[in-house]
Order: structure tokens, then sequence, then C-alpha cells
């Protein structure tokens, strides 16, 4: 027997984040039939981004495109897919997929099925191309996954409403700001943007996660079958590296120009990202956090 | 459920609590209970509605408008805004109407200040508009006003909303920026032409005490240079602020209002009475509009989860697509949607479908973007819900709601005559923007 | 009753100035380098939350919520008084039952520990108790208005 779940997803439709979701709603809908379907009810219009965890666990929703970000306050250790360096299918080998999933439950009521965005990292991107980078002191719009890490580098964190990072980099209140490799376009903050810092750090985490509830309900015919589908777009996550580079070649057609940390520098930049990025997850979960660290490190 | 007979069910609860003379707020809640409880499931669905409740105010993009009203509410509490008003009354004592006059030049003066309608025409309402029903101006001249410049802070210049359109669009913001200021100022002239009019053609909307006495030159200009250019100043810490880069414009707003209190000290006018009824009612305003905001969000969020919403947009599917009818279709159902939902919603509900559509029949995006920006903000003013009506109600707490909406009636039909002249005269949108291309 | 609520007020009023000096303080501590405080938008965010919910309970009992008056300006005193009342009982319903939720998401979010986790890491369940108190207050203006049948728009 069929059944129908109903999806949210924390990302407006037609931009980078809900795309990989898409097409797995899309697959699942084609391949799916009688046994089970998924109708996608909406955007941020319809469930506010940080209530999705929430609504998860209540069974509002039955599963959601959503990232563990959005989720901090039920499964902080969840922060651990954006800092890690391995892949999904090292990952759900050497056991930090069932680990994290285990938390997911225990703590959340929610299930995590598996990542859809891999391999995009985060980048810093300036107003202007300064001729020497100098981090300290420089304004930039940042959320809390990365505070910590850019109050280490002497950045003056700023936190600026989206509506208002536009107005913000035209008149210099700020100097720039945090954003995937990909996506940038969506935005349009492009049209204020002259440079962006490589190398980048961390990647961005989305994924599908299920209500436990509604899992609970599902049949094993239909648990296999949505493994298989979320096995299946895992597995085609390298898609996702030239993608980036596309939108990287595009940055530069459009007047964004690549400022490259010295090999040294970028180093200890990439290493100051992990440790100050694992500190809140280990504070967080003194127990299970050293071992999270562990297996979602190379 | 079919959408339509969501949207009626929705709609009718809401008309019925609206009646009964419940407070807006709670009307929606009323109605958000019956929603959540459909569509989001039982008492879960409710738990998940009041935990959407909570959240709906904690936006940094809403703190400029207690922060302008504060500004405003101090000017007027500490009599600076009446001396200023009185000053300006005096030097253009010849014109018809004029401090209604005032109230267009000065809002759309503040709209290239203010990203945000709501506190353009919450600091006019509690300072220009209050102060007209008290010299026995008309309330379609005290109260119109302050409500269509309001919605001229979505056009020009820093806008919110503007810039919101652009992000979720891929319409490029610049172009939507500059495309917005020759509309912005086709309506401030039309509403200026119009309330010129008004009073001349109807001297009793607009009294003038001035046929008794004539001025010198001295009595005219002195109070002026006293009472009203010192306060350019708060207007030179808010933009200067803000042009220079110290401040983003929600910070633009702080530092108004604190260049208000400020300037209250400077001119002596500081006592513990004003600053304590500055206070309260600029608690009262702001409280007013953001529980409102509280529960007309959460109503928006319920009706999209329903599905209603997006049934609406299968309309716009439906009809032959010719651009132009295609235009129509669209602009329709944002009327439509801006009768009930918030602006932002109203956005992120359309853009999606909106979009491709456009790009598919060959429409010029910075056009639509811009004739779409228009009637979002018609949407402010149009009943039964719009949200500047109800700001200025909380303003003006003696005035009749039926009052306010004749007040905005006349402006309504002027941006609705400058968006005909967008559609049919495209070139008067696209040619600033074409020169940035 | 009306003690109480003007201290609902008075410290909504606090939180909206407060709101105007923690930003101030924030443009010239940034802009002269003395400090970086990452948390001063969440906590401006937080302000204005706390104090819309605290501040609305007063403003609804001294009738300044924004209402559409239209009805209740048409009918005569006796009907108007009626409909007021019709008024006052879906008010005490709607702001119960949400209020009885209120309590039972806050209780449950209180169990689990959930923690906000941004630049300010606190207890959830914080950020719940001013909509919380907001209904239990107004449930209880409207309880008041029908026990005393005081109903003066
Ligand atoms: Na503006
Ligand atoms: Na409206």
């Amino acid at each position: 027997d069929e059944i129908t779940l109903r999806a949210i997803s924390a990302f407006q439709p037609n931009t980078v984040f809900s795309e990989p979701f898409e097409v797995f709603a899309d697959r699942v809908n084609e391949n799916g039939a009688g046994i089970v379907q998924i109708d996608v009810i909406g955007g941020p219009d319809a469930m506010p981004p940080f209530e999705i965890g929430n609504a998860l666990r209540n069974g509002v929703v039955d599963m959601a495109n959503t990232t563990a970000v959005y989720h901090a306050n039920l499964v902080p250790e969840g922060l651990a897919m954006t800092l890690t360096s391995l892949s999904m299918s090292e990952l759900r080998a050497n056991g930090g997929y069932d680990l994290l999933d285990g938390i997911h439950r225990e703590k959340a009521g929610i299930h995590w099925l598996g990542r859809l965005t891999e391999n995009v990292p985060y980048h810093i991107y300036l107003s202007d191309a300064p001729e020497n980078l100098e981090f300290e002191g420089l304004k930039i719009r940042s959320v809390p996954i990365y505070q910590a890490f850019f109050k280490g580098l002497g950045i003056n964190t700023m936190q600026t409403s989206p509506g208002e990072v536009y107005t913000a980099l035209e008149r210099g209140t700020i100097d720039g700001y945090a954003w995937p490799a990909t996506g940038v376009f969506d935005l349009g903050w492009q049209e204020k943007t002259k440079a962006r810092v490589d190398p980048g750090f961390y990647q961005v985490e989305t994924g599908v996660y299920f209500s436990e509830k509604t899992w609970e309900k599902l049949n094993d015919e239909q648990r296999v079958f949505l493994e298989s589908q979320m096995l299946q777009i895992e597995s085609e996550s390298d898609r996702l590296i030239p993608l980036a580079a596309a939108d990287i070649a595009r940055q530069t057609e459009e007047g964004i120009a690549p400022l490259s940390l010295p090999e040294a520098e970028a180093a200890a930049f990439i290493e100051m990202s992990v440790e100050e990025g694992w500190k809140p997850v280990l504070a967080a979960n003194p127990e299970a956090g050293p071992k999270l660290r562990e297996m979602f490190s190379k | 459920m079919i959408w339509w007979i969501t949207l009626s069910i929705l709609g009718a609860v809401l008309a019925g609590l609206f009646a009964t003379g419940l407070p807006v707020a709670l009307a929606f809640l009323g109605t958000n209970i019956v929603g959540a409880w459909i569509f989001l499931g039982g008492t879960s669905g409710l738990d998940q509605l009041v935990r959407n409740a909570s959240g709906a105010v904690s936006s940094f993009s809403l703190v400029p408008i207690p922060l302008f009203i504060l500004m405003g509410e101090l000017l007027f509490h500490c009599g600076l805004a009446f001396k200023a008003i009185e000053a300006v009354e005096r030097m253009l004592n010849r014109l018809p109407a004029r401090l209604a006059c005032v109230t267009v030049v000065g809002g759309t003066a503040f709209s290239a200040l203010s990203g945000s309608s709501i506190a353009n025409t919450a600091l006019l309402g509690s300072t220009l508009s209050q102060d007209m029903m008290k010299r026995g101006y008309s309330t379609t001249l005290s109260l119109g006003p302050a409500m269509a410049t309001g919605g001229i802070a979505v056009l020009v210049p820093p806008s919110t909303l503007a810039v919101m359109l652009g992000s979720l669009s891929g319409i490029s913001i610049t172009q939507l920026l500059i495309g917005g200021i020759v509309p912005g100022f086709l309506m401030a002239a039309g509403f200026l032409l119009y309330v010129i009019l008004v009073g001349v053609f109807d001297p009793n909307s607009a009294p003038r005490q001035d046929t008794v006495r004539v001025y010198t030159f001295r009595e005219r200009y002195v109070p002026f240079l006293r009472d009203v250019v010192p306060l350019f100043g708060i207007f030179v810490a808010v933009i200067g602020g803000m042009l220079s880069g110290i401040a983003t414009p929600t910070e633009a707003a702080a530092l108004g209002a604190m260049a208000a209190f400020v300037a209250t000290i400077c001119y002596g006018k500081l006592s513990w009475d004003a600053l304590r009824a500055s206070l309260a009612e600029t608690a009262k305003v702001s409280i007013s509009i953001l529980f409102i905001i509280v529960a007309s969000t959460t109503f928006s969020q319920i009706l999209s989860f329903s599905g209603a919403t997006t049934g609406m947009l299968s309309l716009v599917t439906a009809v032959d697509p010719t651009p132009m009818t295609l235009i129509l279709s669209m602009l329709l159902i944002l009327l439509l949607m801006g009768c009930f939902i918030d602006q932002v919603s109203m956005m992120m509900i359309t853009v999606p479908l909106f979009i491709p559509l456009a790009q598919s029949a060959g429409i010029d995006l910075v056009w639509l973007g811009l004739m779409m920006l228009v009637v979002i903000e018609l949407g402010l003013l149009t009943p039964p819900f719009g949200i500047l009506l109800m700001v200025m109600q909380g303003a003006v707490k003696s005035v009749p709601l039926v009052q306010i909406y004749k007040a905005a009636l006349p402006f309504i039909l002027i941006e609705i005559l400058v968006l005909g002249l967008m559609i049919f005269w495209p070139e008067l949108t696209t040619f600033l923007p074409s020169l940035t291309r | 009753m009306n003690w109480t609520m003007r201290c609902f007020g008075a410290a909504a009023a606090v939180g909206f100035a407060a709101i105007a000096i923690v930003v101030s303080a924030d443009v010239v501590i940034r802009n002269l380098a003395i400090a970086r405080i990452p948390w001063i938008s969440e906590f401006t965010e937080y302000l204005l939350m706390v104090s819309t919910f605290l501040g609305a309970p007063w403003l609804l009992h001294a009738h300044g919520h924004v209402q559409v008056d239209i009805l209740p300006r048409a009918l005569s005193q006796s009907n108007a008084r009626r409909l007021a009342v019709v008024a006052n009982v879906a008010g005490l319903a709607i702001t119960g039952l949400l209020f009885w939720r209120a309590c039972l998401v806050t209780f449950d979010t209180w169990q689990l520990g959930s923690l906000v986790f941004k630049n300010l890491v606190f207890p959830e369940w914080y950020l719940l108790a001013p909509i919380l108190i907001c209904l239990g207050m107004c449930f209880l203006e409207f309880a008041l208005r029908l026990t005393l049948k005081d109903y003066n728009q």
C-alpha cells in the first residue's frame, strides 16, 4: 500500500539547496509508485526554517529538506556534518552515520536519512579586493557556526539580517560576508562583491530528515526503498564538485577576484576553523563529542 | 481539501472574528487555531502554532519600527514637533492644505531614509497626522498622506522589500532599487497634486487662520530657522550614519531616536512627564503593530502550509499565456493576496512561480519586479487587512476604521493610476535601470 | 489588576527604550573599535519579542489594540453590548486554548532541555515563557471583563 509523505523544505524553491531535494523527491515519486510518494508542501513561507526540527519531532511534517544547523537547538552534535572532512560513504562505513543518527533519534525523535549536499565549502566574500589581505578588524557578516572561528582571525563579526546585507555592503557598514561557494548568485549580492578568499572552509550540509514517528509507521519495503533512493543520490554527490567549480568560474567572470592565502597561512586558517568549530559541539556533549570528532575527522 | 474551500473557510472565520470587534491580532490567532488544527494536525498543530508565533517577531528587520516610533513620539510629546509644524505652517501659509503637503514631501524624503513602510507611517501618523486632526483638517488630508507615503518607502531606496524581491527572484537588486525611484516620485507628485486640489476646491478640509492676520517676513522665517532647521540635525544623524557606512539602516533608526532625545534636551524641553508619555505611546503603537505581525505572519504560514496559496497560484498557469494577460493575472493575484497576507509572505509564495513563467514568456524582469513591488505596496493599504491602515489606527485611536479606509481610498486610486502608467509605458520604469546595464 | 497590567506596560516601554540605547551603543563601540559584542543583534531581537509579548496584555487591558470597529459602531448600544460579549467570549476561548497549549509546549521544551544555539546559548524554554505569560494574562483580562461585565470599547 502506497503512503504519501508530507515534506517541507528549509530552502526557497529553485535555489541551489532546494534542487538536490527536488531531484530526490522526483525520483521517489517516479520509482515509488505503489510504495511511497512525497508531497512537498512548501518552503520557508510555510514553516520557519528554525522550527523544522520541532515540526519533525512532533510529527507536524513527515520529512524535511533541511540542515542540522537549523535544528542545532535540539541536536547541536549535528554541526559535526558541517565540520567533517569525510565523505558520506566513509561516514557510513566507519559508523559515524549510525552514531549521529542515533543521537538524532534519541535527543529529538528525528531520523537522519542521509546527506544531500557535500563538497560545497563556505568562503569569505569581500566588497573590495585589498592589496594585502588582513583579517584583523574586517567587518564580516557571519552566523553562529563560524562566529568563534572568525573571532579567532581577528574579524569583527556582524550579524546583519539578509535583507540588509546588500545595503550594508554598498555603504561599507560591512566589508563582506561568508557564504557557500554556490548560491551567491541566488541572492544578488554578487553586484556588491569584488573578492573571494580561498581556501574555503567547512562544507555545507543539507539532508533528508524524517520524523521518527513517521519512520516507525513505514513498512520494511517502504524503508528499504527510501534508503536505497537516498544511497543512490549520496553516491552521486561528486556531481556537486563541477557545479561549485562552475559557480566559482562564473564569479570570476562577474568580477569576483580570488584572493588565495599563502600555503602556510591557508593551513593555519583551516586548522583554526576546525578547532574553533568543534568547541561548541564538544561543550554540548562531553560524552559523545570526542568520539564524534574522532569519527568525523580524517 | 480544494484550495478555494480552504480559502473560504479560513477567510470566513477571519471575517467573522474581525466583525465582532475582537482585536485584529486575536482574530488572526483564532483563525490560526482552526487552520493549525485542520492542516498542521490537531494538538501538535496547535503546539507548532504557539512556537511559530513566539518566533515571529524575533527579527532584526522589525527593530526599526519601535525606534522610528520612539523618535516621533519624543519629538511630539516634548513639543518640538508641534513647534516645527507651527513654523512650517507660517512659512507656507499661502499654500492650500499646507500640512498635508508637508506630510507628502516629508514622507517622501523620509522614505529615502527608511526601508520600512510601517516605521514611516507610524512616525508621520504619531506626529503630523495627530497635529492635523487637532487643527481641524479633514481625516482624508490628515491620515491619507501619512499612509500613502509610507508605501513609497517600499519603492524609493533603501527598501527592504525591494532587496528581498531581488534576492528571491534573482532580478538585479541595483536595478530594482534604481527603477523604483521614478514610480515612487510619480506617486509622490500625484499625492501632492491631489492634496493641493482638495485644499483649493474644499477649503473646509484644510482650515486657514491666516485670513485674519498677515505675518511679517521676520515672523515667518525666524521660527523656521529656530525650530525647524536644527531638527535637520536628526536627519543628518540618520542619513550621515547610513551613507558613511557607520550604521546599517536599522542602526540608523536607533541613532535617530537618540538624536531626537538629545534634541529635546538641547531645546530644554525634556521633562519626566514628557519622557514617560513618549515611552508609553511608543509601547502602545509598537505593540499594536508587532502583535498583529505575530499573528498575521503565522496566518500566512498556515495558509501556505494548507496549500491554499499554491492553489490560488494555479490560476496563473490556467490563463492564456500572452505576456499581457500573464502580467495582469499575476498582478491581480498579488492584489487579492494583499488584502489578507503580509508583504514578505506574498513575495516568498509568488516569486518561485511568477519569475520562471515571466522568463519563459519573455517579459522584462525588472519591469515586472517593479510592478510587483507597486502591487505589494498597495496591499499595505487595501482593506480588510492592510498593515498601514492598522498602524494608522494604532496611532490615532479615536478615528473609526471606516474613516481610515476612506482616507486611504483616493491615494489607492492614484497608485493604481501610476501602476497603469507603468504597465502601458514600460520605458517609464526601465529607463533608469537600463543606464546601469 | 490595573497596577499589575501597568507594570507589564512599563516593562515593555523600558524594553523598547533599551533597544534604542543598546543598538546605538553597539554602533559607537564598533566604530571606535573598543570591543566586539557579537550577541548584540540577537539580544535586540529577544528584547523586541519580550517587549511585544509582555506589553500586549497591558494594551488589551487599556483597550489599545487595533480592531475592526465597523459593526460595533453600526449597531445600537444594546446590540453592540451583546456583540462585545461575543467578542470577549471568543477572546477568552482563543487565549485560553493557546495558553493551555503554551503551558504544555513550554514544559515539554524545559523537560527536553534543548538549548538555543546561537552566540548566546541558553535554554530554549526561555523564549517560550514570554508568549506563555502573554496568553495567560490576556486570558485573565477576558475572564475579568466577562465577570465584571466591563465591555467598554
Ligand atoms: Na525607502
Ligand atoms: Na491589504
